[in-house]
């Protein structure tokens, strides 16, 4: 062969391997490879140089969640410094500074004397709520950090009890708690979780919380009766539906659970019912389930799809169903897209 | 040709949200390259904690001054040049050039242990435009007109380059 000739079908060996090949090219290829036994075995030891050279083995990456949670302390960090180091502007303000400062002085310290039997009596809470496609993080007093799913409704004190930090969720929220030697409890409708600094992701929805612990260790106890308590450790899960004692902690996979933080659903034998529930929220549409007879389905798969029909038409292909957009006429009011699923006729 | 243009609409788009100070395109980039960036640092320093540093200042960086982006510029290519001089300016510090293979020492059997760290070297071994387009394409499965993109460079120039690697990589590997 010429080594003109040679070049080109190296390069064409090169780019089929890797995938890189359009098909009047392949017509190329193949004719060389036709043509001689030589060429067969030269692209059979370029196909395993390649299948060698990819890379098998590697140490397990870094987790993009607890990275992102740094990542945006730094970025505040850094904001709150520069922000604070920014000189005043205004001529009136700093030709009266000494005696400005001095008179907010006064004023701070007869507001703390005021406000001090209060302060510690009642504190004050905050309500953070979100909405469907919503996530929310929240910084607490204590330097813990909460990521609020959407559909959900976090309340906390502006500052937090001396003997212990009580919070109350409605809803999905992955928790990272600062250890301080207080305990941090996390009160739903049914449960309360307890835990001294770990990192796990409790979902409180429909009469039912579960708890998932990415790190440390977490306990979970039924509302008002604390003796009937599970310990969760690393990469586990348990549930407290009602007013029934909580399921033995069992390993999990952390997908179905932390999902939701990287854009993901991930379900894993969920009720068709809690699936559109979670669609409801994730692509801000409404759902209905036409029939009783659909909330005993069930389903297994993950969807990252930016579209919400994509995924009605995967899980309609897998549970052999059907599902029809309403006609926008309807409600003027929502703006939401409805869909219903129901049985194939 | 089958590229997915949506793709890179998707990103330009992220950038010019970015740019505008919306948090949750800025975080919708960060999922999307985190882990293809960490591979790729990770694969050049051998170091898991190198890697993860070398990428958080990437990601830092591109918020605290996301004023300067430039919508109309790919910002994949962007953050693995930004990448690539970090693992440089790295290197050039870091004063001990040997390079401990326990990480994957640990990870691999027996067998195939002494076949991998033959090839890692090798690669390592090759030139760096070539090892760049190579590590790209065997690492990440990039097509060659991501690379080209990456690395600002024409599709033919990826071409040659991978040719170029693969003649190398079987001088060194002569079983091949």
């Amino acid at each position: 062969m010429k080594i003109k000739e040679n070049i080109q079908f190296e390069s064409l060996c090169i780019k089929a391997v890797t995938g890189n090949i359009k098909p009047d090219e392949e017509r190329i290829l193949d004719k060389y490879l036709s043509a001689s036994e030589e060429n067969r075995n030269e692209f059979k030891r370029i196909q395993a140089l390649w299948n060698k050279s990819k890379i098998t083995v590697m140490p397990e990456l870094p987790n993009p969640e607890t990275e992102w949670l740094q990542l945006n302390a730094r970025i505040e960090d850094y904001e709150r410094k520069n922000y604070s180091y920014q000189k005043p502007k205004h001529k009136f303000l700093f030709t009266f500074r000494p005696a400005l400062s001095a008179a907010l002085f006064i004023i701070f310290f007869l507001s703390l004397w005021f406000f001090w039997d209060l302060e510690i009596k009642k504190p004050d809470y905050e309500l953070v709520s979100t909405g469907n496609k919503e996530h929310r993080e929240i910084n607490l007093a204590d330097g813990s950090k909460v990521l609020l799913n959407s559909g959900s409704i976090l309340q906390f004190p502006g500052s937090f009890d001396k003997k212990e930090r009580k919070i109350t969720l409605k809803g999905e929220a992955f928790f990272s708690v600062a250890k301080d030697g207080r305990p941090f409890i996390i009160f739903t409708d049914n449960a309360a979780v307890t835990v001294l600094g770990t990192k796990f992701n409790v979902r409180a929805r429909g009469g039912k919380t579960e708890v998932y612990v990415k790190e440390g260790k977490v306990n979970l106890a039924r509302q008002n009766l604390k003796k009937t308590s599970v310990v969760l450790s690393k990469g586990e899960l348990s549930r407290i539906i009602e007013n029934e004692v909580p399921a033995p902690p069992v390993k999990s996979d952390p997908d179905p659970q932390l999902g939701w933080m990287a854009g993901k659903l991930v379900f894993d034998r969920t009720p068709l019912p809690e699936i559109t529930d979670e669609l409801e929220r994730f692509y801000d549409v409404r759902i209905t389930l036409s029939g009783n007879s659909l909330s005993s389905y069930s389903l297994t798969g993950s969807f990252n799809s930016r579209n919400i029909e994509d995924v009605l038409k995967m899980i309609c292909l897998a549970l052999d169903l059907e599902y029809s957009k309403a006609s926008e006429s309807g409600d003027q009011s929502s703006k939401r897209a409805e869909y219903s699923i129901n049985l194939k006729k | 040709m089958p590229v997915t243009p949506d793709y890179e609409e998707y990103d330009a788009f992220l950038v010019k949200a970015i740019k505008e100070g919306e948090h949750e395109a800025y975080k919708n980039l960060y999922y999307k390259y985190f882990k293809p960036l960490v591979r790729y640092a990770w694969y050049r320093t051998n170091s898991m904690e190198t890697a993860r540093d070398l990428v958080q200042d990437i990601f830092f960086k591109i918020w605290i001054n996301r004023e300067l982006l430039n919508p109309a510029k790919s910002i994949k290519a962007y953050l693995y040049r930004a990448l690539l001089n970090s693992i440089i300016n790295f290197k050039k510090l870091s004063s001990s050039k040997t390079v401990s293979f326990d990480q994957i020492r640990n990870l691999t059997k027996e067998n195939s242990f002494e076949a991998d760290i033959d090839i890692y070297n090798t690669i390592n071994k090759l030139p760096g435009k070539l090892k760049e387009v190579y590590i790209l394409s065997s690492l990440e499965g990039y097509k060659y007109s991501e690379i080209a993109e990456i690395c600002g460079i024409s599709e033919k120039a990826v071409e040659k380059r991978m040719s170029k690697a693969f003649n190398i990589l079987r001088k060194f590997l002569c079983k091949y």
